[in-house]
């Protein structure tokens, strides 16, 4: 039982963490804001999630179990409404967002 | 809402004495009537939300579903070559159904979280959505995360 909440817990954190590496690697090779947020939004949740439930194999009793979890509803809630007004300010700020991508009817 | 309050309480403190219990009621009571007074809190509409909890817990599954689908498309198109050239961005109108305000909230978060599609800004009855390419914009035209919120809010 120990040594399975050690492989468990081990394989997620490092699935974790390798998709935390792909979303900084992701963030440096596209080049425009809102193509760079995509992979932001995204790939942070999920990585979060799988740290998070990687850590709840660690953890003893129910307690920690539940503190993981308002943890992983907090970053969802978070993460996206935080890239959102990243997008927000850059669409309204930006004068020639033509060049960058095709707008329908804004 | 007192329930979960004092389930919250209960899971902060670890353990379970006799201490614990009497501080717990006093302090949920406390922050019921607070919340009562600011109006967060309306206890006639608990049944309705206890109502809704199947329906929540499909449209969760859902979403992380969505979220490893998302994942899997973003992996793949940072791995490639040159993403730059592959994508194909574009910022699109799309209506949206949704009446109340919560489930605009929860539309515009799963969009997010959905593969491809990211939410720049929401309105009354449309929200902006800036899709990386047509591939994505096929997914928002029948996403299924939509029709869960409206199920949703067909129960209230």
């Amino acid at each position: 039982m120990e040594q399975f909440r050690l492989i468990a817990g081990t394989i997620f954190i490092l699935l974790g963490l390798f998709i935390f590496g792909i979303a900084t690697l992701g963030l440096f090779r596209f080049h425009y804001v809102l193509n760079r947020v995509h992979v932001a939004a995204k790939c942070d949740s999920l990585a979060a999630l799988l740290v998070c439930v990687g850590l709840m194999f660690f953890a003893n009793g129910i307690g920690p179990i539940i503190k993981l979890l308002l943890i992983i509803v907090i970053v969802w809630l978070s993460n996206p409404v935080a890239s959102h007004l990243v997008c927000k300010i850059e669409v309204e700020t930006n004068e020639n967002i033509t060049d960058e991508c095709e707008v329908e009817e804004v | 809402m007192p329930v979960l309050l004092y389930i919250l309480w209960l899971a902060f403190n670890e353990r379970v004495t006799v201490d614990v219990l009497i501080f717990g009621v006093i302090v949920v009571a406390l922050l019921c009537y607070f919340l009562k007074k600011v109006d967060l809190w309306d206890p006639s509409k608990d049944m309705q939300v206890v109502s809704r909890i199947p329906a929540m817990i499909g449209f969760v599954i859902r979403l992380i579903y969505e979220v490893f689908k998302a994942n899997i498309h973003m992996i793949m198109l940072v791995l490639s070559p040159n993403p730059n050239e592959r994508i194909k961005p574009r910022i699109i109108k799309h209506k949206n159904p949704i009446k109340t305000e919560s489930g605009r909230v929860a539309l515009a978060n799963s969009i997010t979280l959905t593969p491809g599609t990211v939410t720049v800004d929401v309105g009354d009855d449309y929200v902006y959505v800036h899709a990386i390419d047509e591939y994505a914009q096929d997914g928002l035209n029948n996403s299924v995360l939509e029709k869960k919120i409206e199920n949703m809010e067909k129960n209230l």
